[in-house]
């Protein structure tokens, strides 16, 4: 049996948080619009109070973290997928066609908060969380790239790359066997750090308005509902926020964890 | 803390005439750059936005509007000329400072966008400098209150910088609505500004503040500063002259990397207090679909953004001869 040190247990109880929260978010039944309840505080029914339109706070919650874990997770393999390949290629072709504007685009993504220019281009194209993704995939990859890039640079160098080759193996089996071994575990836990940000970023776009559109929950629009109704509902602010707060800090704890 | 009683360095830079040349040109190269960079922004922002499957004009007259009027309007604001040449149009217009006109209220969107921009210059100017000032008090405190203190400091500054700086902006924000005055519309503008501003520093003072301690920390146990013990000055000296000197590298590196998500978190921050900067501009041009405003938005954020990291690049440069 694997034996759980006792450094771990913080990394597992946070996998064990996002997975119940995965599954009980897409199994939970949301509720109808239900005018007679509305602005409930916490029950024992509706334990973390009602809406404005009566609906359980406590199942929206739950869907959003859901639908926001499993998009986000989505968009960070995405950016990561592309990153990789793109870095890497630039990197060990360094000649070769479209390499330099690889490398361009590299450092012009790097360097340029995209946050205006997505919420910008999400708002042309019309909001939703399907175009949040792909416009954030489209964005995300430069830091991936620019790393693996970085690391396939210094190691296309080395004695044993370089032995590789010379044993004449082809190029598809020098990175299959001497570079994605060394430039895997690296790249994916130095990207795993930018999806708490993501999650926030998640979050961000959906208070401005360009999540998913209603009745779908989102964890940013239920922040701004909240915060309009701040003097009368705490409830309405503090749990989504609390949440929010929770999974960025979940996230956190099986990077650091997987770091070591 | 404040007064340095170290030695003057023994002879001042001399402005020669080669330096004063060499300054000039430098000058010139760094407008050159600056206008080479607002050309690229520009003209990519314009083709980003030209790009987008989407339809502006229709957008603008809404769903019940003839294809007439659509071909009207299109003509009369030039959309139905090739891109080439109303990329052409709108380079020769940003020369002019001129960002074309709005599509909902058919003004000029430089004054709405500058107006938006001191605004939000204003309060994250003053986040900002709280943020220098808070870091170096914080670290000042830690100073004094040794080791207990310190300890205590760097756990609050972990728990809080581990999450995204827009989920801290948030939560202060509300925390000190909540706490403050839940009925903003009372509050007069500055006291809003304020707030706002105190609400977006959370993050990156606490953030510096790490980065102070624990590279002052680091750098305590280096040999120059054992040297420096041995020849008998005071630890204080020590500290303030020597280390804190070399933990404002990695403290200025991390101010420039940090206003990436001041843009991102003063957008969210106006939103919470209701302030009518960039952040609300951003939003209304994008819910009424207004590509212009939306796009010259970008480009001056991009910019301004672009000037922060070669401001701080500059500063390193100057001050750290090594990272040249």
């Amino acid at each position: 049996m694997m034996m759980i040190s006792r450094r771990e247990v913080p990394q597992y109880l946070a996998i064990a948080l996002l997975l119940a929260l995965l599954t009980a978010g897409s199994m939970v039944v949301l509720d109808r619009p239900d005018l007679r309840s509305t602005l409930g505080s916490p029950s024992l029914l509706h334990w973390m109070g009602t809406d404005d339109l009566g609906r359980g706070v406590g199942t929206r919650i739950m869907r959003a973290a859901a639908l926001s874990l499993g998009a986000s997770a989505m968009a960070w393999f995405a950016a990561v997928t592309i990153g990789v390949v793109l870095g890497g290629y630039s990197a060990y072709r360094p000649g070769s066609w479209g390499a330099a504007w690889i490398r361009w685009f590299i450092v012009v993504f790097y360097t340029t908060p995209f946050f205006l220019v997505v919420v910008g281009v999400v708002g042309a194209l019309g909001p939703g969380l399907i175009n949040a993704y792909v416009v954030f995939a489209l964005v995300a990859w430069a830091a991936p790239a620019r790393q693996t890039a970085a690391m396939v640079d210094r190691l296309r160098q080395t004695t044993f790359v370089v032995a590789t080759q010379s044993f004449g193996f082809s190029p598809a089996q020098v990175v299959r066997y001497a570079l994605a071994p060394e430039v895997a575990r690296p790249v994916i836990v130095a990207s795993l750090a930018v999806l708490p940000e993501i999650l926030a970023f998640d979050a961000a776009l959906a208070f401005f308005g360009l999540g998913a559109p209603p009745p779908t929950p989102t964890i940013g629009r239920m922040v701004l509902e909240g915060i309009n109704y701040m003097s009368v509902a705490w409830w309405l602010i503090l749990f989504p926020v609390a949440v929010l707060a929770l999974l960025c800090l979940a996230v956190r704890v099986i990077v650091q964890g997987s770091a070591r | 803390m404040g007064s340095d009683p170290g030695p003057e360095p023994s002879s001042g830079p001399v402005a020669e005439p080669s330096r004063l040349r060499s300054l000039a040109s430098k000058g010139a190269r760094a407008l050159l750059t600056a206008a080479f960079l607002t050309v690229v922004v520009s003209s990519f922002t314009f083709l980003l936005f030209d790009l987008l499957p989407s339809d502006p004009i229709r957008v603008t007259l809404g769903p019940n509007a003839t294809d007439e009027a659509v071909t009207r309007l299109r003509h009369e604001l030039g959309y139905d000329r090739p891109l080439l040449s109303r990329l052409g149009i709108y380079m020769l217009g940003v020369a002019r400072l001129d960002f074309g006109q709005s599509l909902v209220t058919r003004r000029p969107v430089v004054k709405d966008v500058l107006d938006a921009y001191v605004t939000t210059l204003m309060y994250v100017g003053l986040a900002l400098s709280i943020s220098i000032v808070g870091s170096i008090t914080l670290l000042g405190l830690a100073r004094i209150g040794g080791g207990r203190l310190q300890s205590l400091l760097l756990l609050l500054t972990r728990a809080v910088i581990s999450l995204p700086s827009v989920v801290v902006a948030i939560g202060v924000g509300v925390a000190m609505l909540a706490v403050l005055d839940p009925a903003v519309s009372y509050l007069a503008d500055t006291r809003t500004a304020v707030m706002a501003g105190l609400t977006l520093a959370v993050y990156p003072t606490l953030s510096l503040t790490e980065i102070l301690v624990l590279e002052g920390e680091v750098t305590l146990r280096l040999p120059y500063v054992r040297a420096a013990r041995s020849f008998g000055f005071t630890e204080r000296y020590i500290f303030w002259a020597y280390v804190f000197r070399s933990a404002m590298l990695p403290w200025l590196a991390q101010l420039s990397n940090l206003a990436a998500s001041l843009v991102t978190g003063s957008i969210l921050v106006e939103l919470i207090f209701s302030l009518s900067g960039l952040g609300r501009l951003v939003l209304q041009s994008v819910l009424r679909n207004d590509s212009p405003m939306m796009q010259s938005v970008v480009i001056v954020g991009v910019l301004t953004f672009l000037c922060v990291n070669s401001l701080t690049a500059i500063a390193l440069r100057n001050l750290y001869p090594a990272t040249r």
